[in-house]
């Protein structure tokens, strides 16, 4: 019944410093271990979250910070950003709101283009579909 | 025009699901009815080619991931997958429910391995092979995924070993994760595959005796929870199946979802570490609901070690019993065997080299998904996430490959059960129109449809923003359409005993 077991791999978790508001582990349970834990910044290697799934690191990867709310590391201030703002709304600060909010807007216009292209390969696959069946159903070609 | 009535429901169907489908109901209304009829015979017979059936079967995997990724609104993609129904049902239904099928499975069981041990030894006759085969693997089977899993009451061991004293001893090492269940879910197939269980009914009996000694074994050394949730893996196959289904168990009782919906339950609440998990499962007293006992979300979600593995066999071993029967695998096993190879070690080198393949594709896929998306999640955790969206594929397949079996042979079950001592007469077989085989691959193609909406779910939790997570399905968007394709050429192979066996 492992599925049933709370999380208990906190020892190896490591939270940024730089973004962890100093009340962060209050509102976990941190049972018998890493409440002891010092925090330090993100290092090469495995790690476990706080929601059981494993985070890694390698040596040559980067890391913009890790989420003081679940400790799982982001390479990517944008990505660091938006998950704070969608996974953890109802706990992230103001300021942590407002990067969140920021990274969104850019991602919107991203998106409207990333939309565009994605219409126009839906086109030519319908395009080229319909051309395949014409061709192999009405001239014996294929 | 009965056919053509058929085919163009069946195209009709598949657009409602998709908008790239519904080019294809456009095209072929443009060309005139004929190339409809045409169509409908398209995977055996008809004038559409078969590489272009299975080309097609592709183009509508990607086109709905590219349709799918035009859905970014996640409070909607929520709601959708939110949406329920409590089924009225009252306690004394339910108790009546539970006891009447634990009946039926204890007194089925029984059956059995009497007509295995002295019922008529030919097998379309026989109540055991009728019943083990055509009424439970593909019956019961799809009836797990297409409405709900009732195997943790209907299984015959757990109810004599939930009356046994004493159960549970020992406790089952958490290491051991899925694996036991992997290795046995290959060993059954492979036992199913390469011996003639499904035409001897004295091996058959020898068979479900020596699994019964096993089950009743371990489920009393280690508990029936355990046991059956982690070890046994026919119970696994249909509690994984079970998640897929439409009616779904929770704390309040039975609900009605909508199909796959309960593959991506829990997500969101497990990254914001407010599990439900325990809720559900404090509710599982287990033997007063029909859909009780299911671990379900927190088995596939959850951190167990070799889950991901099991569902890729689950997936791999529908392929599989498929594969063994074209005539493509004839040709190739009778190469080898000729150059003095086994057979049996054939089989088996297929069996764990295909399942390989898969598993490493799978893997593959998760690597480029990371590399994708820059994240700092590990590949294992990437695949685990996204596993639940496999089990729509191997449903589809299942339902793909054993419907019409199920229905040709259906007669057969209706005259066994009328008379299960033996003296049903003559066994009959339904004879299944032409068009049958685009409905089986119909099945293919819709549960691969509903593998990329649950992938796009749980993607749209996992990766933040918005264009990660459509991002992140690249890679397993390509693995997806190596699959239909695959399966799709298998569904329109014509049969062919496997050779050598």
């Amino acid at each position: 019944m492992n599925e049933n077991e709370p999380v208990t791999t906190e020892s190896e978790r490591a939270a940024s410093d730089a973004k962890a508001p100093a009340s962060d582990a209050d509102d976990w349970n941190d049972g018998a271990s890493g409440g002891d834990e010092e925090r330090a910044g993100v290092v090469a290697g495995r790690g476990i979250d706080r929601a059981g799934l494993e985070t890694l690191v390698r040596d040559d990867e980067s890391v913009a910070g890790a989420c003081p709310y679940c400790d799982r590391a982001f390479g990517t201030q944008a990505a660091y950003d938006l998950h704070v703002g969608e996974v953890h709304e109802d706990a992230c600060s103001t300021s942590e709101h407002e990067a969140y909010a920021d990274a969104l807007a850019a991602e919107e216009d991203e998106l409207f283009y990333f939309h565009l292209r994605v219409v126009a390969a839906l086109a030519a696959l319908y395009t080229v579909l319909v051309l395949v069946y014409m061709v192999a159903l009405g001239s014996g070609f294929l | 025009m009965r056919r053509l009535l058929l085919a163009t429901v069946a195209v009709a169907l598949a657009s409602a699901l998709d908008p790239t489908v519904a080019s294809l109901a456009t095209s072929t209304g443009v060309l005139a009815p004929l190339h409809v009829g045409a169509l409908s015979d398209a995977v055996n017979v008809g004038t559409v080619p078969s590489w272009l059936t299975v080309a097609t079967g592709g183009v509508l995997v990607g086109g709905s991931f590219l349709g799918t990724s035009l859905l970014t609104d996640h409070e909607g993609v929520r709601a959708v997958n939110a949406w329920s129904a409590l089924v009225p049902t009252t306690a004394t239904l339910r108790r009546a429910l539970v006891l009447a099928t634990r009946v039926v499975g204890v007194l089925g069981l029984a059956l059995v391995l009497r007509a295995a041990t002295v019922g008529s030894t030919d097998p379309t006759a026989n109540f055991a092979i009728v019943v083990v085969w055509i009424g439970w693997w593909a019956g019961f089977a799809m009836t797990t995924y297409l409405a709900g899993n009732a195997w943790p009451v209907l299984n015959p061991w757990r109810t004599v070993v939930d009356a046994l004293p004493g159960a549970g001893g020992r406790a089952l090492p958490a290491d051991y994760g899925a694996w036991p269940a992997v290795v046995g879910l290959l060993a059954l197939v492979y036992v199913e595959v390469v011996s003639p269980l499904a035409a001897d009914p004295r091996l058959l009996g020898v068979v479900v005796a020596a699994y019964s000694v096993l089950t009743l074994a371990g489920a009393y050394r280690y508990g029936p929870d355990a046991w059956f949730e982690r070890v046994d893996p026919v119970s696994r196959v249909f509690a994984v199946y079970g998640r897929l289904a439409p009616l779904q168990r929770d704390a309040n009782g039975v609900r009605l979802r909508l199909p796959g919906s309960g593959l991506v339950a829990g997500a969101r609440e497990r990254l914001r570490g407010e599990s439900t998990e325990t809720a559900v499962l404090g509710a599982e007293s287990g033997t007063t609901a029909l859909l009780g006992r299911e671990s379900g979300t927190t088995a596939l979600l959850g951190r167990e070690s070799g889950m991901t593995t099991f569902v890729v066999a689950l997936l791999w071993a529908t392929t599989f019993d498929g594969l063994v029967t074209t005539p493509a695998w004839n040709d190739l096993a009778t190469v080898v065997v000729e150059a003095g190879v086994p057979a049996l070690g054939v089989y088996l080198v297929a069996l764990v080299a295909g399942f390989a393949a898969f598993r490493v594709l799978y893997r593959v896929a998760a690597e480029r998904s990371r590399a994708i998306v820059d994240s700092r999640l590990s590949p294992a955790a990437i695949e685990s996430w996204f596993a639940p969206a496999l089990v729509p594929i191997a449903a589809g397949y299942h339902v793909a490959h054993f419907l019409g079996y199920f229905l040709s042979l259906s007669p057969a079950l209706e005259a066994v059960l009328r008379h299960p001592l033996g003296g049903g007469g003559v066994p009959q077989v339904a004879v299944l129109p032409g068009w049958f085989g685009t409905v089986e691959l119909g099945f293919v193609v819709v549960g691969h449809l509903l593998a990329v909406w649950v992938a796009h779910a749980l993607a749209l939790e996992l990766f933040p923003g918005l264009l990660r997570p459509i991002r992140s399905q690249y890679p397993f968007v390509v693995v997806m359409v190596a699959y239909t394709m695959t399966s799709a050429w298998v569904i329109g192979q014509p049969f062919v005993d496997p050779v050598y066996l």
